[in-house]
């Protein structure tokens, strides 16, 4: 497909008007929209320029060799930033924040569902680590990818928590009470041994830094759920089946095995606190999951409207034809729909988070600001940042945040989160199905065929409606969380 | 005519069981290995479905010195047929289901010119190498016949390109829908019987497509191709030909349709009642029930419209395409469904799962695109409105 046709394409409005909500912001966030339009312009063109032309080859590769996976594209966007997206600028990362995030992630996917993939598990295996609220760890892991770039050499992140027999049950806080767990931790001197299997891990296979659950006590999963990071090259870490997927083949899901790791402490989370890590990475990735999933609908409406405007059947164009045109406005419909409500889930995080990235009593969350910020203007400093000083703050800020656990003021703000992130991930995963089977009709019998580009469309939004919890067990999340927004009450008293 | 209430008469049910049969000993082992491969074409599977009387049960037999009617005649065993093939393998389905179409016009003409090559079909057929007959229809823009075909001294030269000839590439003949007159429209068609080793005759490409893969698609080329003059048939009468063969297709692949569903919610009914999720199996969630009920209840209305449209005596154009477009969008519904209750697992091709989606969609697009047959249904319902 040629992108040059697409620039007055209707889903190619300027930032501002695509979320009209951004015309009002601009007043007051001058420099924020400015960032945002940049974040888009950016993806835009590297999906334009970079992803498009490969997307079909690769694709087709993949299909060919589940185990080969793009260093190339992966370089390629290492050098736009898209590994060093959310970190500070002064520590070497570009400064960009959820909502660029989900702009980035919905250009790269209107190109290719699978390498937009591909830099959004890398996103998710980050977020389930800042979830530790650990500097050290943080340290280590952040400035192994800063370098990595300085280098020319991709250091990705995944989060695995998958396992064969649960999938919605560690992605739920009250199944993982009776889920069939086969992965485990256990406390040993100076850390943690521990063995895992888990599958279907997006990135798996190639990430340096995994973020992992385990319990420590499987008969009391929910009391000892806890959150650990390891590295590929760890003893006992080894990469099972690169999974044959039906799309998406960009990205690798992949099983993998731990045997006896050994997890130095601070690897690991705070003991039974890794459901809760979960949630909150949840809260913050679902909405990104959206923007996936509209990028993919996105990609599909753009290759429908080329074809149609480009095609003819009985002397006229297609785009003139009536039903091809109830058929483009219901996918405009959809894909509007589902912007807002990712948009709706990325701002929210920014906006509430206080309940997430931070404890919600302000009493806490200013000194932590201030650490935090004291932490990353001397990165990557001097050693004084790494001493014992520090590090007995970071872990008694680790200690007052997890006490704030049922505080009612933070369970009402990351119900309110977790409501808008599921809204969002499942309207962008039925957005991304059906836009796509609507696309399909529009270019008739020529749609199955690969070269088109349609199929793959297809085939890239089915996983949408699977991963990052199915849409199933998201539709219940929703009134869960509502129901615990019935009890604790909407609003404060 | 549309009051007939009928069960499968017994030879059915027994066509039926066998077809089950021989689904799963020679489909149901390699569904997975054909997809992954489709440039190995099947022969041993045409073979045994040649001898288990697969392509030719719907041609007319021969009786000492005269041709007699089929084994099975009409368009309901093809139904029950397709049904049981596809539930374990559409691709496979189609190759018989492409045959059918190719070799069905020899049926259809009933004129001596068309009888004439039936002793050698069925003679190819129960051979160790059987030929197949493929239908070529499509061109550039849908609905449209430019591929002519001109008097030459010794017969017709055939000129024209043809888009996604199902078997295009694998067929011994090349049924091909042609004109004699490109401004005179219908009238003017006939159909040209090629054998594919005639000079002038070409595989262009073949295209890797969405789903279905064992079963190829070929665009095919005739470059001033010449066939004996004994080859064109049904001049002057090939457009009621062509619609019956449609209307064929579309009862084939409303089957396909059916079957692929049907296939992929056993294969999700028999998980979800092992898969334990949400401290129980995850078939008493009623979020998993209910997809699987919604399955049943589309699967039966499809197949209750296909049977009784296909076992009318003379089964009408109209009310098969009806069935076509609910079969074929229902069957990509209830996919999408029979995957989502795998989960992950459903999405990883080891699994058999993730083709029945994409199987099921390719029903959606042919023979004839669902869009066109809506077009078809309104224009005959308003002619038999008169509105």
């Amino acid at each position: 497909m040629d992108s040059s046709g697409l620039i007055n394409c209707p889903t190619r409005l300027p930032l501002e008007e695509a979320f009209i909500r951004f015309k009002l912001l601009e007043k007051k966030h001058k420099r924020l929209l400015a960032r945002l339009k940049q974040s888009q312009a950016e993806a835009r063109d590297f999906a334009d320029m970079e992803i498009l032309p490969i997307a079909l080859e690769l694709d087709e590769k993949v299909g060919k060799d589940t185990e080969f996976y793009d260093w190339d594209i992966t370089r390629k966007g290492m050098e736009r930033g898209f590994l060093t997206y959310m970190f500070p600028t002064f520590i070497g990362g570009e400064g960009r924040m959820l909502m660029d995030l989900c702009l980035m992630l919905e250009e790269l996917c209107c190109a290719c569902g699978g390498v937009g993939l591909l830099f959004g598990a890398h996103w998710l295996g980050v977020g389930g680590m800042l979830m530790s609220f650990d500097m050290e760890m943080y340290y280590e892991i952040f400035k192994s990818i800063v370098e990595g770039k300085k280098r020319g050499e991709p250091i990705l992140c995944a989060a695995a928590v998958t396992e064969p027999m649960a999938g919605s049950d560690v992605e739920d806080r009250d199944d993982i009470k009776n889920a069939k767990l086969i992965s485990t931790a256990k406390k040993v001197e100076g850390g943690y041994a521990i063995n895992c299997h888990k599958v279907f891990i997006s990135d798996g296979s190639v990430a340096t830094w995994t973020a992992i659950t385990a319990a420590l006590d499987k008969d009391r999963p929910q009391e000892t759920y806890t959150g650990f990071v390891v590295n590929k090259n760890w003893t006992g870490f080894s990469v099972g089946r690169w999974e044959k997927k039906m799309g998406q083949k960009a990205s690798p899901a992949a099983e993998l095995i731990l045997e006896d790791v050994f997890v130095p402490e601070k690897f690991a989370g705070t003991e039974g606190h890794g459901m809760d890590m979960t949630i909150g990475t949840l809260c913050a990735s679902r909405g990104p999951l959206g923007a996936i999933s509209t990028g993919i609908a996105r990609g599909a409406f753009e290759r429908a409207w080329l074809y149609a405007m480009n095609n003819k059947s009985g002397g006229q164009r297609l785009i003139d034809k009536q039903w091809v045109q109830m058929k483009l406005a219901q996918m405009l419909i959809l894909i509007q729909q589902s912007r807002q409500v990712y948009m709706d889930a990325a701002m929210a995080m920014e906006v509430l988070n206080f309940g997430v990235i931070h404890p919600a009593p302000a009493w806490i969350s200013k000194p932590a600001g201030l650490m935090v910020r004291t932490w990353l203007n001397h990165y990557p400093g001097s050693k004084i940042m790494r001493t014992e000083i520090v590090s007995s703050l970071t872990k008694r800020f680790r200690e007052k945040y997890f006490a704030t656990q049922g505080d009612p003021d933070r369970e009402r703000i990351v119900a309110k989160l977790m409501v808008l992130a599921s809204i969002a991930k499942v309207s962008g995963a039925d957005t991304a199905v059906e836009v796509s089977r609507l696309a399909m009709d529009i270019a008739g019998h020529e749609a199955p065929i690969r070269e088109i580009g349609l199929e793959k469309c297809l085939r890239d939004a089915k996983l949408c409606q699977i991963y990052e919890g199915t849409n199933q067990l998201n539709r219940a999340t929703v009134i869960k969380y509502a129901l615990d927004l019935d009890k604790l009450g909407v609003q404060a008293t | 005519m549309s009051s007939q209430i009928f069960t499968l008469p017994d030879e059915l049910l027994e066509f039926k069981k066998s077809a089950e049969r021989f689904a799963e000993k020679l489909i149901l082992p390699n569904a997975l290995s054909w997809d992954d491969d489709p440039a190995q074409f099947p022969e041993k599977l045409v073979r045994e479905g040649a001898q288990a009387g697969l392509l030719s049960y719907h041609l007319p037999v021969i009786e000492e010195d005269r041709l007699g009617p089929p084994v099975f005649p009409g368009l309901l065993p093809t139904v029950v047929l397709m049904e049981e093939l596809a539930a374990k393998d559409a691709g496979a389905a189609m190759i018989f289901g492409a045959h059918i179409l190719g070799s069905l016009p020899l049926a259809l003409i009933k004129d001596a010119a068309a009888e004439r090559f039936i002793p050698d079909i069925l003679a190819s057929i129960e051979s160790p190498k059987p030929a197949l007959m493929a239908l070529a229809l499509h061109e550039s823009e849908a609905a449209e016949v430019w591929t002519t075909a001109s008097k030459v001294e010794d017969g017709y030269a055939i000129n024209g390109r043809k888009r996604l000839v199902r078997l295009g590439n694998v067929a011994g003949h090349i049924m091909t829908l042609v004109t004699r007159d490109t401004d005179a429209g219908p009238a003017a068609w006939a159909l040209a019987l090629i054998p594919v080793d005639t000079q002038g005759c070409y595989v262009e490409r073949v295209e890797k497509m969405l789903g279905q893969n064992i079963c190829p698609m070929a665009d095919v080329l005739f470059e001033n191709c010449v066939i004996p003059r004994g080859n064109l048939l049904a001049k002057n009468k090939a457009q009621p030909i062509i619609e019956e063969v449609l209307a064929a297709a579309c009862a084939i692949n409303a089957a396909v349709a059916i079957g692929t569903a049907r296939g992929g919610y056993q294969t999700a009914i028999h998980y979800a009642a092992e898969r334990y999720q949400g401290s129980k199996m995850i078939i008493e969630h009623d979020a998993v029930s209910g997809m699987l009920t919604d399955m049943q209840v589309r699967i039966a209305a499809a197949r209750g419209g296909l049977l009784q449209a296909a076992a009318h005596p003379n089964p009408s154009r109209k009310e098969l395409a009806l069935s076509k477009i609910y079969s074929s969008e229902m069957a990509v519904q209830c996919c999408l469904d029979a995957v989502q209750v795998l989960g992950g697992y459903g999405y990883m091709h080891e699994y058999g799962q993730e083709i029945r989606i994409r199987d099921a969609q390719m029903t959606v697009h042919y023979e004839e695109t669902n869009q066109s047959l809506r077009q078809l249904v309104n224009d005959k319902t308003r002619e038999e409105l008169e509105i």
